[in-house]
């Protein structure tokens, strides 16, 4: 990451240096996107916190839309929807990661995230608060060890330190990159 | 037919009964009749003709066996001893029948058929047994001419062949005629039968309707006598003059009714019209009708007999007789007790009324009627009378003696009156005199009331006048109150034009409101255009991001736009904050103005409190001017009255002077009173002189 043009906070930094980012050497979970030191994710929140997956297990952000429910589902089985002619199973992202918090938006505006059709059997979307931006970050700026207290299941790939320039002031700010490969594996999708 | 009417009726019944039964016996008889000859014919059909035909068939099968054993007996000739046996029996057999037939009851056509076959079956015979001989000597010339036709065997055999079937066809001739008879016989006895059972039923039904009307009419006519005489019609008779059990009964009847009638019924009207006399005799030991006649005879005559004795005594004023009750029962019993009881409560009444009397007659009228006599209905009035009678003459002896006392004591005071009078009128005279001074000196003070009134009246004068400067006063107070009333009513009329420019106020706040709302629906679709912008911008990242090099002047471009949206979506939410404060303020603006409109509904209400107290002020001014009126009225009749009052005066100042004169007059004609007193003592003298007389007769009597 050479720089952080973030005023706004959420700005994606696609430049620098060529990050090289072909599709298929994204399939090995664990390294995701991260090619020559650099990390391409999709930023969004849950309740509070600012969660990341990587960006190329995405593959559009969509509006909320009614969900229709299932019967004798899980509870993080929203439901599904009908995207352009495709049925989508949509998770719930918080319940299924146990996230208690409400958003203070009403659910009208919370989002969907597409995942890749090479992640899951059946097209899927998870749903989420709010889809905040697309950002690069280097390999330095992750902390694989932090999250290694935390079980297995949490699914934490790292912890993703972002800069912000806030009046003058640098802070951190704490990105919570999660495995999307393998809570969907947990579910049975993957 | 009465000879009908004076059978028994048991007689008559069997006598109906008995005319059916010949009518049946007879038509039984016709038909044993008919039956018996029909039998008869039917005997001679099987015992001759059926016989007959019998033999004569037998006859004929013999006699064809014969004709058939020749030929066999000639041309067999090892079969000829057995032909002849056969021969033989048959020849025996037809004697034998032939026999047996003449022996039968024949007619005389019969007996020439008989005679002609017993010819030819001779003939027959004797050319047969030529015949066989013939055979016998091998003689076939013989035997073939016997045989040939027209030959004296076969002509005899012809004949008697046609005998026999002669005899056969007469019987069944006779058989036919008989069937014919039999038939036709029983036809005409058919109908005659027919005949006879018709006549015989008419017959019955005739006998059994009339023997049916014969008892029943007669009985029907006792029926109604019984239910006319249950009616009480007593005046019935049937007068039957049949003599059968019915006309017994009637008779009976009529006997009943007639006794009933003149002897019962009889009687008893004459007791009815209290006529004892009648005597009758029971007819039996069992007749109970008589016998009760003549007990309520004899009860009736002992009443009277007894009611007669104690009328007698009591007119021959015997008033201790009384009637024997024992020698009566029941009802007669309770008239004589009641007659004897009736008699005591009149006598011992009438014997207290006669001691009383007795006693008032000797001038105590101190007796009563005796309290522990019993007496009831008008004897309770009876005794009251009388003791009344004592009661009310011992009141008017008392009051009498009293008036006569006190007549003796007024007479006397009468006299100490006239002698008071006397002094009376010498004192009359002396104050007449006195009355005379006094009255000059009412005239006096009549002249000191006089001048009283006059400033009386003055004062008064003052009282209207002042009246009228305060009727002055209020007029103005008044005016005054309606002049307050009239700007109250101005005042009012501003405070509705604050309320009107009030709600104008109002009215635009709420157009500004509207118009406020319609900006947030701008700045909402703003912020809505630039969350779509937002993610479209994201996806645009996604996707350039995804398209590696290549994508990457794209992906510029997306942040580029994302920025732009955010910035958009900071505006519209600022310029939302501003129009929420505006909205705010516009409430506070709606709240400042509903607040003055209430003030000024507060100032309406108290500018209505002002202009009815007003009202009120007028109200009761005007109560006060009424009242001033009042006073001022009320003094000028103050004023006629004390010119009444001073005219009464004079009157009374002229009256005072006449009584002054009518005293002088009094004096002289109180002398003359005294002489008419001396008059007065002298009657008074007389009155006491008449009650001494009156106290000395009344004290004779006892009360």
């Amino acid at each position: 990451m050479t720089k952080s043009t973030g005023d706004k906070g959420d700005s994606a930094t696609p430049a620098g240096p060529a990050p090289v980012v072909p599709a298929e050497q994204a399939v090995p979970g664990k390294t995701g996107s991260r090619t020559g030191g650099k990390l391409q994710v999709v930023e969004f929140l849950l309740g509070k916190e600012h969660y990341a997956v990587d960006l190329f297990d995405v593959r559009e952000v969509v509006e909320y839309t009614s969900i229709t429910q299932l019967p004798n589902t899980p509870s993080y089985m929203k439901g599904i929807i009908d995207l352009r002619g495709e049925i989508t199973t949509i998770i719930d992202l918080k319940e299924r990661l146990n996230i208690v918090e409400k958003s203070s938006q009403p659910i009208e505006n919370s989002r969907i995230i597409v995942l890749d059709e090479k992640l899951t059997k059946a097209k899927t979307g998870i749903l989420v608060d709010d889809v905040l931006a697309v950002s690069t970050f280097e390999h330095g700026d992750i902390d694989s060890t932090s999250a290694s207290g935390a079980k297995d299941d949490a699914a934490i790939l790292g912890i993703i330190k972002k800069k912000l320039k806030e009046k003058e002031q640098e802070r951190n700010e704490l990105i919570i990159w999660i495995d999307i490969r393998h809570l969907l594996a947990d579910i049975g999708q993957g | 037919m009465s000879f009908i009417d004076d059978m028994k009726i048991g007689k008559k019944l069997i006598g109906g009964f008995v005319i059916v039964l010949l009518i049946m016996a007879m038509i039984a008889a016709y038909g044993y009749m008919s039956a018996q000859d029909a039998a008869s014919r039917s005997k001679v059909m099987y015992e001759t003709n059926l016989a007959a035909i019998d033999k004569m068939g037998l006859v004929s099968a013999d006699f064809q066996q014969m004709r058939a054993e020749i030929y066999r007996y000639i041309y067999v000739p090892a079969a000829r001893s057995a032909a002849t046996t056969t021969i033989d029996g048959l020849k025996a057999s037809i004697r034998a029948n032939i026999d047996s037939y003449s022996n039968l009851d024949l007619t005389d056509k019969d007996k020439a058929a008989l005679n002609s076959f017993e010819t030819n079956y001779a003939t027959f015979i004797t050319e047969y047994d030529k015949t066989i001989k013939a055979a016998d000597a091998n003689d076939m010339k013989t035997v073939d001419a016997q045989l040939a036709a027209g030959s004296p065997l076969i002509t005899s055999r012809t004949n008697a062949v046609a005998a026999y079937k002669e005899i056969i066809k007469l019987n069944q001739d006779n058989a036919a005629a008989l069937n014919k008879a039999s038939g036709d016989a029983a036809a005409a006895a058919a109908l005659y039968m027919a005949i006879l059972s018709i006549a015989g039923i008419l017959i019955g039904i005739g006998v059994a309707l009339y023997m049916a009307r014969s008892i029943t009419a007669p009985i029907e006519q006792v029926g109604k006598n019984l239910k006319e005489l249950s009616n009480g019609h007593l005046g019935n008779r049937l007068k039957l003059s049949r003599k059968d059990e019915i006309g017994e009964m009637a008779a009976v009847m009529d006997q009943f009714s007639d006794d009933l009638q003149n002897n019962v019924i009889g009687t008893m009207k004459k007791i009815a019209d209290g006529d004892l006399s009648t005597e009758l005799k029971a007819k039996d030991i069992q007749d109970e009708i008589t016998p009760a006649l003549m007990t309520t005879t004899n009860s009736l005559r002992a009443l009277v007999s007894e009611a007669g004795m104690l009328s007698k005594a009591a007119v021959a004023g015997q008033l201790s007789t009384r009637g024997n009750a024992d020698k009566f029962k029941g009802g007669y019993r309770e008239v004589i007790v009641g007659i004897n009881q009736t008699l005591d409560g009149v006598v011992a009444p009438v014997n207290e009324a006669m001691r009383v009397s007795g006693e008032y007659a000797q001038g105590n009228f101190t007796a009563r009627v005796d309290e522990k006599l019993n007496v009831q209905g008008d004897f309770v009035k009876f005794k009251e009378a009388l003791n009344n009678v004592g009661i009310q003459v011992s009141k008017a002896l008392t009051i009498i003696n009293q008036q006569v006392g006190d007549l003796a004591a007024s007479a006397e005071e009468a006299n100490a009156s006239v002698e008071e009078v006397s002094a009376g009128s010498a004192q009359v005279a002396k104050n007449a005199s006195g009355v005379s001074v006094n009255a000059e000196k009412a005239t006096q003070g009549v002249e000191q009331v006089q001048k009283a009134m006059e400033d009386l009246s003055r004062t008064i004068q003052d009282v209207a006048t002042k009246s009228e400067l305060v009727a002055k006063i209020v007029q103005d107070t008044t005016n005054y109150s309606r002049e307050g009333m009239e700007l109250a009513r101005k005042t009012e009329q501003g405070m509705q034009g604050i309320t009107k420019s009030s709600n104008d106020v109002n009215q635009i706040i709420l157009e500004i409101k509207a118009q406020m709302d319609k900006i947030s629906e701008i700045v909402n679709l703003i912020t809505d255009l630039a969350n779509q912008t937002n993610l479209l911008a994201l996806n645009a990242a996604i996707e350039a991001a995804r398209a590696g090099d290549a994508g990457r002047g794209f992906a510029v471009v997306a942040t580029e736009v994302k920025s732009l949206a955010v910035e958009s979506r900071a505006s519209a939410e600022r310029i939302s904050e501003m129009i929420d404060n505006l909205q705010k303020q516009t409430l506070s603006a709606v709240d400042a103005v509903s607040a003055a409109n209430t003030g000024v509904k507060e100032g309406s209400a108290a500018l209505h409190e002002t202009l009815t107290s007003f009202n009120n002020i007028v109200t009761s001014i005007d109560k006060i001017s009424q009242n001033v009126s009042d006073v001022a009225a009320a003094a000028e009749e103050q004023a006629a009255s004390v010119e009444e009052v001073t005219a009464s005066v004079n009157e009374v100042g002229g009256l005072m002077q006449n009584t002054t004169r009518e005293a002088t007059d009094a004096a002289a004609a109180s002398e003359e009173s005294s002489a008419a007193i001396d008059q007065i003592t002298k009657v008074v003298a007389n009155v006491n002189t008449i009650v001494d007389k009156v106290t000395k007769e009344v004290s004779r009597f006892k009360c």
